[in-house]
């Protein structure tokens, strides 16, 4: 079977629970996708964080997966939400550590600088038009603010 | 940034928090956040819809 790659994060803050995270023990396989996951710290820079993007797509060639689908938990959304752009910007007042606030994540690149989602591949009307259909929740715009911390550091550097 | 040379496709999710997560959140107004994924089954659902929807 084919398989797919999804990465989450542990918990944080003082959430019980992340919803990413939870799915790891409930979800092993997509259709006719085997799935493997990867679970990051919520950290960017510091306490040893490594590039988490350049895991997901060494991970992601080593086992041939047909895709990536990355996962974040956002207290603001009413239901999923699409993400469509990174950008090379840190910040988070609550979150954040102080040496993090307020940076760029490639310092070769100009601040703020965006990468879009190459959304091509996923029949997005589709699956607007399926999550509405069984009463699930979700945002009907597709984001183009992943707001500016882990969530939008994982997509740029994966990207 | 990585580049993600072999064209995998991706695409990023943002999910709402579970009940389970806001739960000892005092300043949370838990009636506005908590949706429908608060089922795990729900949230699951979120992923066959999806997989409806690829092309890969």
């Amino acid at each position: 079977m084919d398989k797919i790659l999804i990465t989450g994060f542990e918990n944080f803050g003082d959430y019980g629970e992340n919803t990413t995270e939870v799915l790891k023990n409930n979800l092993r396989i997509i259709g006719s996708h085997i799935v493997e996951y990867i679970i990051f710290p919520v950290r960017i820079f510091s306490n040893g964080a490594e590039n988490y993007g350049k895991k997901i797509v060494a991970r992601a060639k080593e086992i041939n997966a047909k895709a990536i689908i990355s996962l974040g938990m956002a207290s603001d959304v009413y239901g999923v939400r699409i993400e469509s752009r990174a950008i090379n910007w840190v910040e988070n007042e609550k979150y954040c550590l102080p040496e993090e606030h307020k940076m760029v994540l490639d310092k070769s690149l100009y601040p703020k600088h965006p990468f879009d989602v190459d959304l091509s591949k996923w029949n997005i009307e589709k699956i607007l038009y399926f999550l509405c259909k069984i009463n699930l929740a979700h945002e009907t715009h597709i984001s183009t603010n992943a707001n500016a911390f882990c969530c939008n550091a994982l997509m740029f550097r994966t990207l | 940034m990585q580049d993600n040379k072999y064209d995998i496709p991706y695409i990023y999710l943002h999910l709402p928090c579970t009940s389970n997560a806001i739960k000892n959140l005092r300043e949370f107004d838990k009636n506005k956040y908590i949706t429908s994924t608060d089922k795990v089954s729900q949230i699951l659902s979120i992923f066959a819809m999806l997989y409806r929807g690829w092309k890969i």
